[in-house]
């Protein structure tokens, strides 16, 4: 991962939702309302620090936290796939989605935007993951 | 941008994804190719045919190459195991939006916020 940890990858994509804003926070935010278009279980804490966690039914569980909240417009939370190692691509905290919602003729224009966290973020976090990493595969390695 | 990613291709990477022993092969080859003994070797609580298997669900999702030599195969994740990933998140999105689309859109119409006009 070291040689791939300069390029950051963003991806932006835009719906026009013919609802409020207020409904469309609503599917962001209340546990079932996610079920109704993510996953089949949602836990949120909406507030920042709070706990986001969206269980897909194809398997993988994304696990973030909420950073900000400006309801109904806008909110931002990390992103990553629940029991990645640390140190992985997609580990907890590794990425960062921005959602903004603006209302337009009663209709709302969703833009989401995901990226990686910049490397310089991850600072002293990213040695630790590293080891612990190395730490496992020498465990794994030691049982042969 | 829609459909950037064949949904077939995100259930595959999204299932070969969701076992832990998978990832763990995923994570031995990313920085050496490692022949599939050497794989299952790791793996002895394993069986062989069984690390033979995760091999070839990683392989058909695109995350690792495979390369015979004599009568070995060699594995390694794919260089561009990233974009793999990307591409999987990409795909997820729209997929999701779109739902999000038409079940907020199904919630407006039952309790509608303001009038239409």
């Amino acid at each position: 991962m070291s040689e791939s940890t300069t390029a950051t990858t963003t991806i932006e994509q835009t719906v026009r939702i013919a609802a409020s804003p207020e409904t469309v926070w609503a599917f962001w935010t209340q546990p079932e309302r996610l079920a109704e278009w993510w996953g089949t279980d949602a836990e949120v804490v909406a507030q920042p620090g709070g706990l986001f966690r969206v269980a897909m039914e194809s398997g993988p569980v994304m696990r973030g936290t909420f950073t900000e909240l400006d309801p109904p417009h806008r909110l931002v939370f990390t992103f990553g796939w629940e029991q990645h190692p640390p140190g992985e691509p997609l580990a907890p905290g590794s990425t960062r989605v921005e959602v903004t919602m603006t209302p337009d003729e009663g209709e709302t224009i969703l833009v989401l935007r995901h990226s990686e966290m910049p490397t310089t973020h991850a600072g002293d976090h990213e040695q630790g993951w590293t080891y612990f990493v190395g730490e496992r595969l020498v465990a794994v390695a030691a049982r042969t | 941008m829609p459909g950037s990613a064949a949904p077939d291709h995100i259930d595959l990477v999204a299932h070969a994804l969701a076992v832990r022993t998978r990832r763990g092969l995923l994570r031995l080859v990313r920085d050496d190719e490692r022949p599939a003994g050497e794989l299952a070797a790791a793996f002895p609580q394993i069986s062989r045919p069984a690390v033979s298997q995760h091999l070839r669900l990683l392989h058909e999702a695109g995350l690792v190459s495979m390369r015979p030599s004599g009568n070995r195969r060699l594995y390694r994740a794919q260089a561009d195991g990233l974009t793999e990933m990307w591409k999987f998140i990409d795909g997820m999105w729209t997929d999701r939006l779109t739902r999000l689309k038409r079940a907020a859109e199904r919630a407006e119409r039952v309790r509608p916020k303001r009038s239409p006009k």
